[in-house]
């Protein structure tokens, strides 16, 4: 008994010791994990819990040059939803239908309980958020959404960004290390299913915004060209179009329009070339008067519209006689250039044309910008130099032309073309100024002025008066050239353009108008001048900014005066600007009035009633409006609503009409 | 044996009083058993507070239940400290036939609106609101069985056939049941219980080791029965083979225990709840409170766990009788030694199991059992001062 009493004993004390040494053991297991190896095993958690989140960068806004903006970030929002935690995956479907417009299989997928974890597809802006907020199992993920308030506007030149939110085009991508900021980040916990821990968020750096870039553009212009070409292609079946307009001054571009029927949306005016054809005559003629080989008043016999000059036959669309250069340069006589061409050294002819722009980039500083084709004159055949006089065997970007228009404009000396005004850091801060630039001077101030008066004259009464303004002296010149491809010519396949400038005599604006393929009548004064009558009445109409006041006062100088009264379809005028008057200086179509000068708002007499504008587009409204004898102010783009004075109050010509957009579409 | 059994706390003489002062041991148990219940009622409800909102449920529910569930163990371990702990050895095949009658519900086909299939096993009886779970009991009565069968045989103990046959048949029985549920852990419990308290009795040491022999290659097939088990094992022998796949609920829990240095992260502050950690309110309770307390809880665990080996230990040796004794280790084991199973699986000492951390983890089932088993070594305390006194 007590043997058997002892080995119980025994038994009980090794089963103690057993259990006391298994405790000893834990502990040791334990000092293990966690006292010597602890290190070890937080750093493989702090491995799988913590994640670097970054903070996206609010990136910087582009703001048109009167502060309009064009493009914004704002923050949205990646909804993503955890089916299981849903209280009611029917009511759930029905709710993210509603609030996010997801289709019904859509919102299926987004509650099916054998998902664990549903990623939605597109990004959801804060009022969908808060419209969603607080519901079980549905998160967001906030990221930067490029937002455009003006919707297409200048979307072309502007680019686009990614929706991760990298640069992809344009300026956008041009302009990326000043509007990107710098993004910050912070460290988040994640669970097992890589969600957030809620609480857990500490942010480590904090987001730098990007700086704001002010453009050269005017919203308003730019709105009012884009219109003005989507139309002019649409009615002359283009398969496309491009327009440019540039202050010559300061280089400055205030508008460019792209339009593809194929919807491509690139700003093609820098990045793809054509053949000029006529519009490329000035050029030639400028260098032969700068290097005085000829004047505008050498008489040159044009052969009756064909001749077969060094073994090629050249034809002109008008049958000329005995003409002068000057004469041949504003009917756009082929023949005639082809003749003079002669005069120069291909080196002289290649020199000048270089000097004018092409074959090198503009300085613009654009994404894939196109240098244009200009070959060296070793790579000419000896039909080269007849070719180039006439704008063929070149490749020139829109963009190129607009400024080699400019140089002839500006007196002679080209600019570099500008998009991009200021930038500002977000505490207003002016970061970079662009200052305007000279190139060079090409030509001399007298043969620009030359070119000028022919160009003035080609609109009055040559081959683009269909682009004449009526109350303006616009110059320019029209151009057609037959479009080459593979290897030749195509028949029937014409680019029309038209280029020049305004006021004639003291340019503030050049203007590019060209389209591509259009049907019809497709010689530049038919299809491309229109155009620009149209874009340029509507522009004038709400110009604040370009046509400034002194220079308002130079245009009304009677030497302006270049083509007799009695010649010109519709009678225009000017009246100068009492030199002391203050404020903006307004073009205004008025009937009556001394041709060939522009003139001031000012005459005719006793109010009258302010016509209803009411739905109109801008550009009509504002034509509406100056027609009637009232200077414009647009307070936005878009389609007019009312006008301030309303609709039929009888007000004094010349009153500021204000024209504000309606809220919604009328 | 009848005299002594008539003497409760009740007793009108006033020795039971004098009785309750000399004797410290029931006291004790008492208050270990307080401090881990309620120790663990704190850890339950920040393991289990993420989950229970993730469901749908409020943060406080599993935590209320687990209270219920400690309510309901408090009566039962009163209930039980009055009783003569003697009865035990006349209800000891009652209670061991109703056991089986409860496993048999949960295997047989036909009863699962009684006994629902959750991840893939029938573990529990859901009777109303109370959901039992015989898994639990049967480690209770095994415990209280085998001690009552090797007081009668306890001259023929050391013989295999007559001695050790009869009890490994009917843990045999009863671990079959419960492998059909299945729970491979709580069968091998059953049958770990029942051997230490024949070990107490003085069986061989050689049987069991005999026991082993036969019993591992048993053991190796179940394993490979069920591709889950085999995984574990595979893990636990070599956890850093692959983090996320296999090995990936061990390595969670090591993250978690080595994660928490000396103090651990905070209360509360746990990361590893967050999905990382399978069942962070129950199997791997003791990870979660090293990651968010440190080695400090560690060691206060231990200590904890220790001291209620110590105490159940010093009553067996007081017992009055081989039955007592028996008992006493018996139950003293059902707290201790899966106590520290379960710290050794979440340290990866062992294969991964599913062993509770006894009155800490999640279970009402698993804390009335050891409610009751308090409550039976209290008796026997007091039994112990009856003797004594």
């Amino acid at each position: 008994m007590s043997r058997r009493e002892a080995n119980h004993a025994a038994r009980r004390r090794i089963l103690l010791a057993g259990i006391l040494l298994g405790a000893l053991v834990i502990v040791g297991r334990g000092a293990q994990l966690e006292l010597v190896e602890g290190g070890r095993w937080a750093a493989r958690a702090e491995e799988q819990h913590a994640d670097r989140l970054t903070l996206p960068a609010p990136r910087g806004t582009i703001y048109d040059r009167n502060g309009i903006p064009l493009a914004a970030s704002e923050e949205m929002y990646r909804v993503a939803v955890a089916p299981r935690e849903l209280e009611d995956a029917a009511a759930a479907a029905r709710r993210l239908r509603d609030v996010l417009g997801l289709s019904p299989a859509e919102a299926k997928r987004a509650v099916d309980p054998r998902r664990r974890w549903v990623v939605l597809a597109g990004r959801f802006d804060g009022v969908a958020r808060g419209r969603l907020e607080g519901m079980r199992g549905v998160y967001f993920e906030a990221v930067m959404g490029r937002m455009y308030p003006k919707g297409d506007l200048a979307r072309e030149i502007l680019g686009s960004v990614s929706p991760e939110g990298k640069a992809m085009s344009g300026l956008e991508l041009e302009l990326d290390t000043l509007l990107a900021g710098e993004p910050g980040f912070s460290v988040v916990r994640r669970d097992a299913r890589g969600r957030p821990i809620p609480g857990t968020m500490q942010t480590v750096v904090a987001p730098v915004r990007g700086n704001d870039v002010y453009l050269t553009l005017d919203a308003g212009l730019q709105e009012i060209a884009q219109e003005a070409l989507r139309a002019a292609v649409d009615s002359t079946q283009a398969a496309g179009g491009d327009m440019v307009l540039v202050d010559p001054r300061t280089g400055e571009v205030l508008a460019a329009a792209t339009v593809r029927r194929d919807g491509s949306r690139q700003w093609r005016a820098v990045t793809d070339t054509y053949e000029p054809g006529s519009t490329f005559k000035p050029f030639f003629v400028a260098t032969l008067l700068e290097e005085k080989r000829a004047r505008l008043s050498d008489p040159v016999f044009a052969e009756n519209g064909q001749a077969v000059i060094d073994g090629r036959t050249v034809t002109d669309t008008h049958p000329l006689g005995w003409i002068t250069l000057r004469e041949g340069l504003r009917e756009s006589s082929n023949i005639t250039m082809v003749k003079f061409s002669s005069r120069l050294p291909g080196e002289v002819q290649f020199r000048y044309l270089r000097a004018f722009g092409f074959g090198s980039p503009t300085g613009l500083r654009y994404p894939s910008e196109s240098a244009g084709l200009l070959r060296r004159p070793a790579h000419w055949s000896r039909y080269s130099q007849g070719s180039l006089a006439i704008g063929y065997e070149v490749g020139v970007t829109p963009l190129q032309m607009a400024m080699g228009y400019a140089a002839i404009a500006n007196g002679g000396v080209l600019m570099e073309p500008r998009l991009v005004r200021e930038v500002r850091s977000r505490d207003g801060r002016v970061v970079a100024s662009m200052a305007p630039r000279a190139v060079r001077r090409v030509i001399s101030e007298p043969v620009a002025r030359q070119i000028r008066s022919v160009l003035a004259e080609v609109v009055e009464e040559g081959t683009g008066t269909q682009a004449a303004l009526g109350r303006f002296p616009v110059a320019g010149k029209t151009g057609t050239a037959r479009l080459f491809r593979a290897g030749r010519y195509e028949s029937g396949a014409y680019t029309a353009s038209f280029a020049g400038f305004f006021p004639a005599d003291n340019p503030q604006v050049v203007f590019l108008v060209k389209l591509d393929r259009p049907r019809g009548a497709y010689y530049g004064g038919a299809t491309a001048a229109p155009v620009t009558r149209a874009t340029l009445a509507a522009a004038l109409a709400t110009w604040k900014t370009p046509l400034d006041r002194p220079a308002g006062a130079r245009a009304a100088r009677p030497d302006s005066a270049t083509a007799p009264p009695d010649s010109l379809p519709a009678p225009r005028g000017a009246a100068a600007a009492p030199p002391a008057a203050p404020g903006p200086f307004v073009f205004a179509l008025d009937a009556g009035v001394a041709p060939g000068a522009t003139r001031l708002v000012a005459a005719p007499s006793g109010p009258r009633p302010v016509p209803d504008v009411a739905g109109l587009p801008l550009r009509d409204a504002a034509r509406a409006l100056l027609a009637a004898g009232f200077r414009v102010e647009v307070a936005e783009s878009g389609v007019a609503a009312r006008t301030a004075p309303p609709a039929g109050a009888l007000v004094p010509p010349g009153t500021v009409v204000r024209i504000e957009p309606g809220g919604g579409t009328q | 044996m009848a005299a002594s059994a008539a003497v409760t706390w009740g007793d009108p003489s006033g020795r039971a009083a004098s009785r309750i002062g000399t004797g410290w041991e029931a006291a004790a148990l008492l208050l270990l058993t307080f401090a881990l219940l309620c120790f663990g009622m704190v850890m339950v409800y920040s393991a289990s507070a993420i989950m229970a909102t993730s469901k749908g449920l409020p943060d406080y529910y599993f935590v209320v239940r687990q209270a219920l569930g400690a309510a309901l163990g408090f009566v039962l371990l009163v209930a039980a400290a009055l009783l003569d702990y003697r009865r035990l050895r006349l209800w000891a095949w009652p209670i061991l036939f109703a056991t089986l009658a409860m496993l048999l519900v949960t295997i047989l086909p036909g009863t699962e609106a009684l006994a629902p299939r959750v991840n893939g096993a029938r573990r529990w009886i859901g009777l109303g609101p109370l959901h039992v779970q015989p898994g639990e009991w049967a480690k209770f009565a095994v415990v209280v069985w085998t001690a009552m069968l090797a007081v009668k045989k306890q001259d023929r103990l050391p013989s295999l056939t007559r001695g050790l046959l009869p009890f490994l048949t009917i843990w045999g029985v009863v671990a079959l049941l419960i492998l059909l549920q299945p729970n491979l852990s709580s069968a091998m419990l059953v049958v770990l219980m029942g051997a230490l308290v024949v070990f107490a009795g003085g069986a061989r040491i050689g049987h069991f080791i005999l026991l082993a022999v036969v019993g591992l290659p048993v053991l190796w097939t179940q394993v490979q029965g069920a591709a889950y088990r085999m995984k574990r094992v595979a893990a636990f022998l070599d956890p850093s083979n692959d983090a996320t796949g296999i090995s990936y609920q061990i390595n969670q829990s090591l993250i978690a225990v080595g994660s928490g240095g000396l103090f651990g992260r905070g209360f509360g502050r746990g990361l590893q709840k967050f999905g990382y950690l399978p069942e962070p309110h129950n199997d791997f309770l003791f990870a979660m409170i090293g990651e968010e307390l440190g080695f400090v809880a560690l060691v206060a665990l231990v200590l904890l766990y220790g001291a209620f080996a110590l105490v159940g230990y010093r009553i067996a040796k007081q017992a009055p009788d081989l039955f007592g004794f028996l008992l006493a280790v018996g139950l003293t084991n059902l707290i201790a030694v899966q106590g520290f199973l379960h710290m050794a699986v979440d340290m990866a000492l062992v294969p991964t199991t599913g062993v509770t951390l006894p009155f800490m983890s999640y279970g009402p089932s698993s804390v009335l059992v050891c409610m009751a088993a308090v409550g039976t070594l209290m008796s026997i305390a007091r039994a112990a001062d009856g003797r004594e006194g």
